[in-house]
């Protein structure tokens, strides 16, 4: 189903088939922007639940001034940061910083399949700042135009291109020092 | 022209590295479906309980507030460096220095502004 016809679904009152729809949809995707944001499958599996629950509450009054998947998204991602937020607060208490709590759950992660070079891949992207790190995933992996970027973000093309190409540097300089090694 | 490949781009072919539990998005649907439907319908949906614990919160917040702005006005007397110097800045915001860079990427500010901060 295209947006326009879970919109109209859901107009029609098939609420239930509208949603099942979106959920097919866009879940997938959102899960693993989730699960790149947080290191971690449950809060990942968490953070979609309520991104879901969401969704559900706001659609009565999705307006379509934006599309539907950037609206998504963008509840996702405000999930994803506002649990991050909250992190890094827990994370002071104990005097470590939230970077290295991501990058310990990388390493002790039983569901990571990857090599040492995806291993630190991922941890580069987790030391970028937020801002960075959240356009460099949507820019590397969810392979996002810049535009949708910025309707997501509501940051201007040239702010992303840049914020972009010096994210890509900084995880470019630390595969190739691991390559290298 | 020597074909120097992207280590980016390389890894990007390799997909995300990760296992997920068996099936995990074959009933994700109906699953959020459920989840849904036993939330409510919609707007407002919140218990007289979770309604508590917001005031609550909201009460504790402005508690620490006042009491967080009452403990600085007593202390208040710790001297900054000097403004207008990226070390006054970050000292005086306690952001790093690629946090600023951000926001002046953000201020549409140009880039001649802070090429200097750029790390080579």
């Amino acid at each position: 189903m295209t947006d326009r016809e879970i919109i109209q679904t859901y107009r029609e009152g098939r609420k239930e088939e509208a949603f099942e729809a979106l959920v097919r949809s866009y879940g997938e995707r959102l899960y693993w922007h989730l699960r790149r944001l947080t290191a971690s499958h449950e809060d990942a599996d968490d953070l979609l639940q309520d991104t879901f629950l969401k969704v559900w509450s706001a659609l009565p009054d999705f307006r379509e001034a934006s599309r539907l998947f950037t609206w998504i998204y963008r509840i996702a991602t405000n999930e994803a940061l506002n649990f991050l937020r909250k992190n890094r607060w827990k994370a002071l208490l104990k005097a470590e910083s939230l970077e290295s709590i991501l990058d310990r759950r990388i390493d002790e992660d039983p569901g990571f399949d990857g090599d040492r070079l995806q291993r630190t891949l991922m941890k580069a992207v987790n030391r970028l700042p937020q801002k960075q790190k959240l356009v460099f995933c949507l820019r590397y992996f969810d392979e996002l135009r810049y535009e949708d970027i910025s309707e997501m973000t509501g940051t201007s093309v040239g702010a992303l291109k840049a914020s972009y190409h010096i994210a890509a540097g900084k995880v470019r300089a630390e595969l190739e020092a691991e390559h290298g090694q | 022209m020597e074909d120097k490949k992207d280590i980016l781009e390389e890894m990007r072919k390799a997909g995300m590295p990760y296992r997920l539990p068996e099936a995990y998005f074959d009933d994700l649907p109906q699953r959020m479906t459920r989840l849904a439907k036993e939330h409510g319908t919609g707007r407002g949906c919140r218990t007289g309980h979770t309604k508590v614990l917001s005031l609550a919160a909201v009460a504790a917040a402005l508690l620490l507030l006042v009491t967080g702005g009452a403990f600085l006005l007593v202390h208040s007397d710790r001297e900054l460096p000097e403004q207008g110097t990226l070390a006054g800045l970050t000292a005086a915001s306690q952001m790093s220095g690629d946090e600023i860079l951000e926001y002046l990427i953000y201020s549409d500010a140009r880039v001649e502004e802070f090429e200097d901060l750029i790390e080579e």
